[in-house]
C-alpha cells in the first residue's frame, strides 16, 4: 500500500508535541521530585522558591483540587481506584511530585528545583489508609464442576517490571483560551479520556476542555496514562499562561509507568492425556497507585485459559500496593505475565508426560465456536473463537522451523501461544465523521490517534474500499476533541476493529448519498465509472452549489458487542553457551492470524516490533527497584534493551481468515504478538540444556546458576566448589 | 549552554582555566541528566580528526572517531577492528571519539583493554602545566580529571609477531556490559618467547592486568597462571544488580580461556615463517 502522507510527514509543519512545545513561548513546568517515601514532604522554604526570579508557581499538595481520580485512561468509570490527587498529600513512589513548579526558563527552573529545602515524615503501615493490608482487590473464580483437587505445585512464576521505553517521552502543553476554556496540546492515545480525567482533577465540566492529540512518537500503553496532563493544566490555570513540559528519559523511569510485576502459579489436573481442570493464581504488584492493576491482572486469565478446552477453570489471585514505581498499561496487558506462566506450564507437562509439547497442545486447543469468556458462566458464549483452525497455524510454524529436525549441540526449540482480544470486550466507542469537502477531498475526522502503527493508512484503506475512491482523497484528521468523533482511544488493539468499524459504516453512508446525489443530477451518456460519468470533485461542487445543495456527511458509530481474538503461535529457536549460560536467539517463527491483514506490510511490522519488545522482555529488560523505592535502572545505559542489530532472523506467516464482523475482515494485531516470546525462549532453553528458567528476564546468569544447578556443566560446578 | 572552540594550545588553555570541558562526539557529556555548562571543542586544531603514520609509530588526532579507527584498523591491526565493531552501534561509533571514549573513564570500558595492550600513549596538557607529555595509558593516574586535555593518541607500530583479540560479554549490546576481555601475543625474535598480556574490565572498579611469558607456551600452563592470578587479585568486584560478582569472575575465566584457545596455533607458525 502507498504511504500517501509521506510528504506532509517529512514537512517541517508541527506533528509531535515537542514540536508544538519547542515553537511556542511559554513557562516550562518542572516536578520537585521525592527522595523519599512514603512519607509527608514539607518545603521549609516555599515563600523563599515563590521568590526566585522567574519562578511563576509554586503549588504543594495543599493547595490542589482535592478530587481524586485515576490516570488509568480507561472508559468511565474506571475499574480502577480513585486513589491520587494532582499532587498527593502522601508521597508514595520516588520522583512523585512534592511541588509543581512554573518558571520561566529552564535555567529558572533548575535554580528553584536545586534551593528547595524539602523534610520529610516518614511513615510505617499500609500504603493507603482505606487498604490496611496494601491489598487493592482479591478474587476467587472457579467455574466448572471440581473433578477433585489439583495436586502438586504446578508451575510458578516470577515476571519483572519492564519499561515501555517508547522513543518519544510524556509532553504536554496547555492554555486558557480567551474565553477561558482549557486547551491541551498533548501526545496521548486516549484524548478523549484526557479530557474527562483532567476535568475531575481541576473540577471542572469536560466541556470546558479541548485536547488536541498529536501525532504520537512512541506509546505502547504508556500513553495510555494521564500523567502530566493535569500538571500542566493546573499550572496553566494557576498562571494563565502557556505552559509545557517534557518529562526526561530519566524521568520516565521514574514518573512514567511499567509492566505489572508478578508472581503467577498455574496447575492442572489431567486424565491420562485429557485437560480436566486449570487453576491459575496470580500475585500483581500495581506500585502505589491502583491504575490498570485489577483489569491487568484479570487478563493474565483471559488471554491464556481459554486456549485450552477444560471443564474446569480455576483463577484466584490479588493485586497488591508497594512502593517503587506505578504500573500501569503495556501493550500485550497481562498477557505476557499470563503467558509465561501457562505456556511454561504446558511444556512441563508435556515434559513429565514424555509427550512432544505440540502434541499435546494440539490435543487440548479451543476450536471454532468456543468461548472466550470462560470466567463469565453467564455470558461465555457472547463471545466466541472465529478464525483459522490454530492447529493447523502451530502446523505451519513447526514445518518452518523444522521441528522434527535433529538439534544442534546446545541448540533447542521453544513453543508457545497467545491470544488477545480486538478491543475491550462490550467496552469500547468510537465515532468517525467523514464529510466531502468543496474539492472532492473526504475528511474523516476521528478520536484515535496514529502512533506509528498505521492508523491513517488502515482508516483510509477502510473508507477508499468503502466509497470505492482513491485513497489519495482522503484526508484523516485525528485526535482533536473539539472535532467532535468521540472515541475510547487507541488501546486495546482497537483502532482497526472498532475505529475501523466505525469509519466504514461513515462511509458506506457517504457512498449512498454520492449514489443519490448522482441519481438526481442530470443523466450522462458517457455513463462510465462508479458515479454515472461524474468525478468525485463534480459531485462535491454539486452537494455544495447548484439546485441540488446537499452535503455529504456520514457519521459513524461503533459500539461493538464482539472482540475477536486475533492468535499468534510461536517458535523460538535458541542456542545457549554451556560455559556461560549466554543465551542466543537463532530465529523466530511467528504465525499469526489477525483476520484479514488490511495492510500486510503494516501488520508484518506490528508483529516484528511486537517480537523485539517481547524478547527484551525475555532476555533483559528490567525496571530495578531498590528495598527503599529507588529505580536503580534511571538511563538507557543502565537499563538493558535490545538494538536492532540484537534481533535474529524473523519469520512471519500470516493467515488471511476474514473475521465476520470485522471492517474488511480485520481483527488486530497490535499486541497479540508479544506474549509468546518469554515463554517460547525458556521452552527453548529447556530443550536445548534442560534446564527451566521460570523468573524473568532470562538472563545468562540465571541459565548458568540453574545449570550449575542441575550439575549439567561439569566446568561450572568445579567453580562453584572452588568459591564454596 | 556556551559552546567555543580553540585551535591553538593558548586558547585551550584559556578555556581549561575559565572551566571549559572538553567535548569529543558528545555522546557521554550531552547526556539527558547531565547538564553541562560550558564546553570547548577541539575539531580545529590541526590534523584533529586524522590518523598519520610515522616509521614507528601511529598518531590519532583528539576528535577521530571509532568508526575512523576502526576502518584504519582493518589494515593494520583487525583484532581491533573486530573488537571495535562490537561497541555500541554504527551511529554511536560515528560521533563518538576514541579520546572521548577513553577520556570517559569507565570500569566497563570495552576501548581500554584493547588500547592499553597496544601500548598506547597519550599526550595530556593540564590547566596547571601548559608543556604538553605523553604518557603510557593507564586506567588511573594523572591522565584524567576535568582540567585534562588529550591532544593526540600514539600506537606504536606493530610487527607480523604481534596479535590482539578482543572478548565481550554482555547483557544487551549497547548496555550492561558483564566483562570485557582482550588478550595480546607479542613473540620475541631473539628467543621465540612468547609475551602473553591481558587485560580484562568489567569485573572489578579497576581493568585487571595479567602477564606470562614463556617458551613453548603450553596452554594448560597459561590458563592456570592467569587464572590463578586473577583469582589473587586483591580489589573489590563491581557487584551490581545486573550479574553477580562470582559470576562476573566465572565469565572473566572462561573469556581468557577461549582468547587463549583461539590463537594457540599462530605462534608455532609465525616462528617458521620467521
Ligand atoms: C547508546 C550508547 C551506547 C554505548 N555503548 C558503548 C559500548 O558498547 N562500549 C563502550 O565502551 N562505551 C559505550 N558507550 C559509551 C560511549 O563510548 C561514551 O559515551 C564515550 O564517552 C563516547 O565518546 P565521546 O567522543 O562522545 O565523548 P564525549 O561525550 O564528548 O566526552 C566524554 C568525556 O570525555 C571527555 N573528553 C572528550 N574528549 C576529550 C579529550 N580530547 N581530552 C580530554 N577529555 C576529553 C569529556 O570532557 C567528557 O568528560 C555508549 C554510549 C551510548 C550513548
Amino acid at each position: 500500500m502507498e504511504r500517501v502522507e509521506r510528504r506532509w510527514s517529512l514537512s517541517a509543519q508541527a506533528r509531535y508535541a515537542v514540536d508544538w512545545i519547542d515553537r511556542t513561548p511559554g513557562l516550562v513546568a518542572g516536578v520537585l521530585e521525592a527522595h523519599r517515601v512514603p512519607a509527608v514532604p514539607h518545603v521549609t522554604n516555599l515563600e523563599e522558591l515563590r521568590g526566585l526570579p522567574g519562578i511563576h508557581a509554586v503549588v504543594t499538595a495543599t493547595e490542589v483540587p482535592a478530587t481524586r481520580f485515576t490516570t488509568a485512561g480507561q472508559p468511565h468509570k474506571e475499574p480502577s481506584p480513585y486513589d491520587m490527587a494532582i499532587i498527593n498529600r502522601v508521597v508514595r513512589y520516588m520522583g512523585e511530585p512534592v511541588a509543581l513548579i512554573a518558571a520561566q526558563t529552564q535555567d529558572d527552573l533548575r535554580r528553584c528545583l536545586d534551593r528547595a529545602i524539602v523534610e520529610y515524615h516518614g511513615l510505617d503501615g499500609p500504603l493507603h489508609a482505606s487498604c490496611p493490608d496494601n491489598v487493592l482487590a482479591r478474587w476467587s473464580t472457579h467455574i466448572g464442576e471440581s473433578m477433585g483437587p489439583i495436586a502438586g505445585d504446578g508451575t510458578m512464576v516470577t515476571v519483572q517490571r519492564q519499561s515501555h521505553l517508547q522513543l518519544e517521552p510524556h509532553a504536554s502543553m496547555a492554555m486558557i483560551e480567551p474565553g477561558g476554556r482549557l486547551v491541551l496540546w498533548t501526545t496521548t492515545q486516549v484524548p478523549y479520556h484526557v479530557r474527562r480525567i483532567v476535568a475531575r482533577a481541576l473540577e471542572c465540566p469536560a466541556s470546558q476542555i479541548r485536547v488536541v492529540a498529536t501525532d504520537v512518537g512512541g506509546g505502547f500503553g504508556s500513553k495510555q496514562e494521564v500523567i502530566v496532563e493535569p500538571w500542566v493544566a493546573l499550572l496553566a490555570r494557576l498562571t494563565g499562561r502557556v505552559v509545557k513540559m517534557q518529562l526526561s528519559r530519566r524521568q520516565e523511569f521514574l514518573l512514567g509507568r511499567t509492566r505489572h510485576s508478578a508472581t503467577l502459579r498455574v496447575a492442572s489436573l489431567w486424565n491420562g492425556q485429557n485437560l480436566s481442570a486449570m487453576h491459575l493464581e496470580v500475585d500483581v504488584i500495581t506500585g502505589p497507585y491502583g491504575g490498570h492493576g485489577s483489569s491487568v491482572a484479570h487478563n493474565m486469565a483471559l488471554k491464556t485459559l481459554p486456549f485450552y478446552r477444560c471443564p474446569r477453570y480455576e483463577f484466584d489471585g490479588q493485586v497488591r500496593y508497594a512502593v517503587g514505581p506505578v504500573a500501569g498499561a503495556f501493550r500485550g496487558y497481562g498477557g505476557p505475565q499470563g503467558a509465561m506462566a501457562v505456556e511454561t506450564h504446558w511444556d512441563e507437562v508435556a515434559r513429565r508426560m514424555g509427550m512432544d509439547p505440540a502434541a499435546l497442545r494440539i490435543g487440548s486447543l479451543m476450536q471454532e465456536g468456543d468461548p472466550l469468556d470462560v470466567l463469565d458462566p453467564i455470558n461465555d458464549r457472547r463471545r466466541v473463537f472465529r478464525g483459522d483452525p490454530i492447529q493447523d497455524l502451530i502446523q505451519k510454524c513447526l514445518d518452518a522451523a523444522e521441528w522434527s529436525a535433529p538439534r544442534g549441540l546446545n541448540e533447542g526449540l521453544g513453543l508457545a501461544l497467545s491470544m488477545q482480544a480486538s478491543g475491550v470486550p462490550q467496552a469500547e466507542l468510537a465515532m468517525v465523521r467523514v464529510v466531502l469537502q468543496e474539492d472532492g477531498m473526504l475528511w474523516v475526522t476521528t478520536g484515535a490517534v496514529d502512533m506509528g502503527q498505521g492508523a491513517r493508512e488502515v482508516l483510509r484503506s477502510i473508507v477508499a474500499d468503502a466509497v470505492g475512491i482513491s485513497p489519495r482523497g482522503i484526508r484523516i484528521v485525528p485526535g482533536d476533541t473539539d472535532l467532535e468523533a468521540f472515541d475510547y482511544g487507541t488501546y486495546a488493539s482497537s483502532t482497526t476493529f472498532v475505529t475501523g468499524s466505525a469509519a466504514q459504516k461513515a462511509a458506506q453512508q457517504v457512498k449512498r448519498q454520492l449514489q443519490d446525489l448522482v441519481d438526481i443530477l442530470p443523466w450522462r451518456s458517457k455513463s462510465q465509472g462508479p458515479w454515472g460519468g461524474y468525478t468525485i470533485e463534480e459531485l462535491a461542487e454539486a452537494s455544495f452549489y447548484g439546485p441540488h445543495r446537499r452535503p455529504v456527511v456520514g457519521l459513524g458509530v461503533a459500539a461493538p458487542e464482539q472482540s475477536p481474538a486475533p492468535v499468534a503461535v510461536l517458535v523460538a529457536h535458541v542456542h545457549v553457551d554451556s560455559d556461560i549460560g549466554q543465551v542466543t536467539v537463532q530465529r523466530l517463527v511467528a504465525g499469526v492470524d489477525v483476520g484479514h491483514p488490511i495492510n500486510p506490510i503494516a501488520v508484518q511490522g506490528q508483529i516484528e516490533g511486537a517480537l523485539a519488545q517481547g524478547l527484551g522482555y525475555a532476555l533483559c529488560e528490567e525496571v530495578h527497584v531498590s528495598d527503599e523505592g529507588h529505580v536503580l535502572t534511571q538511563s538507557l545505559r543502565d537499563y538493558a534493551y535490545l538494538s536492532a542489530m540484537e534481533m535474529p532472523p524473523i519469520t512471519v506467516i500470516l493467515t488471511d481468515t476474514p473475521d465476520p464482523d470485522g471492517p474488511m475482515g480485520a481483527k488486530s494485531a497490535g499486541e497479540v504478538a508479544v506474549a509468546p516470546v518469554a515463554p517460547a525462549i525458556a521452552n527453548a532453553i529447556y530443550d536445548a540444556v534442560g534446564v527451566r528458567v521460570r523468573d524473568l528476564p532470562i538472563t545468562a546468569q540465571k541459565v548458568w546458576q540453574q545449570m550449575a544447578q542441575s550439575q549439567k556443566s561439569w566446568a561450572t560446578c568445579e567453580l562453584i566448589k572452588q568459591q564454596d | 549552554m556556551q559552546w567555543i572552540e580553540a585551535s591553538t594550545l593558548d586558547e585551550l588553555q584559556s578555556a581549561l582555566v575559565q572551566g571549559y570541558r572538553v567535548i569529543g562526539g558528545g555522546t557521554g557529556l550531552l547526556g539527558d541528566e547531565n547538564p553541562v555548562e560550558k564546553v570547548v571543542d577541539i575539531r580545529r586544531f590541526p590534523d584533529a580528526n586524522q590518523i598519520v603514520e610515522y616509521p614507528s609509530r601511529w598518531q590519532l588526532g583528539p576528535v577521530v572517531t571509532l568508526t575512523h579507527l576502526q576502518a584504519w584498523a582493518k589494515n593494520h591491526v583487525p583484532g581491533l577492528a573486530d573488537g571495535l565493531n562490537r561497541l555500541g552501534t554504527p551511529v554511536l561509533r560515528n560521533l563518538a571519539t576514541v579520546a572521548g571514549r577513553l577520556a570517559n573513564r569507565e570500569p566497563t570500558s570495552d576501548l581500554y583493554p584493547m588500547m592499553r595492550l597496544l601500548g598506547t600513549e597519550v599526550l595530556v596538557m593540564s590547566r596547571e602545566d601548559p608543556q604538553p607529555r605523553w604518557m603510557l595509558l593507564e586506567y588511573e593516574g594523572p591522565l584524567y580529571g576535568a582540567n585534562r586535555v588529550w591532544l593526540a593518541l600514539r600506537i606504536p607500530r606493530s610487527t607480523k609477531r604481534r596479535r590482539m583479540v578482543f572478548e565481550k560479554i554482555t547483557k544487551a549490546r549497547l548496555n550492561g556490559s558483564i566483562v570485557n576481555g582482550a588478550v595480546s601475543w607479542q613473540q620475541s625474535v631473539a628467543n621465540g618467547q612468547i609475551h602473553v598480556q591481558m587485560v580484562i574490565s568489567g569485573v572489578f572498579e579497576i581493568p585487571c592486568h595479567l602477564s606470562v611469558c614463556s617458551k613453548p607456551l603450553d596452554l594448560a600452563t597459561k590458563i592456570r597462571a592467569q587464572w590463578q592470578a586473577f583469582q589473587q587479585m586483591g580489589w573489590v568486584p563491581i557487584d551490581d544488580f545486573r550479574a553477580s560478582a562470582a559470576y562476573r569472575a566465572h565469565v572473566a575465566g572462561v573469556v581468557l580461556e577461549r582468547l587463549l584457545k583461539t590463537q594457540s596455533g599462530f605462534f608455532e607458525s609465525s616462528l617458521e615463517e620467521a
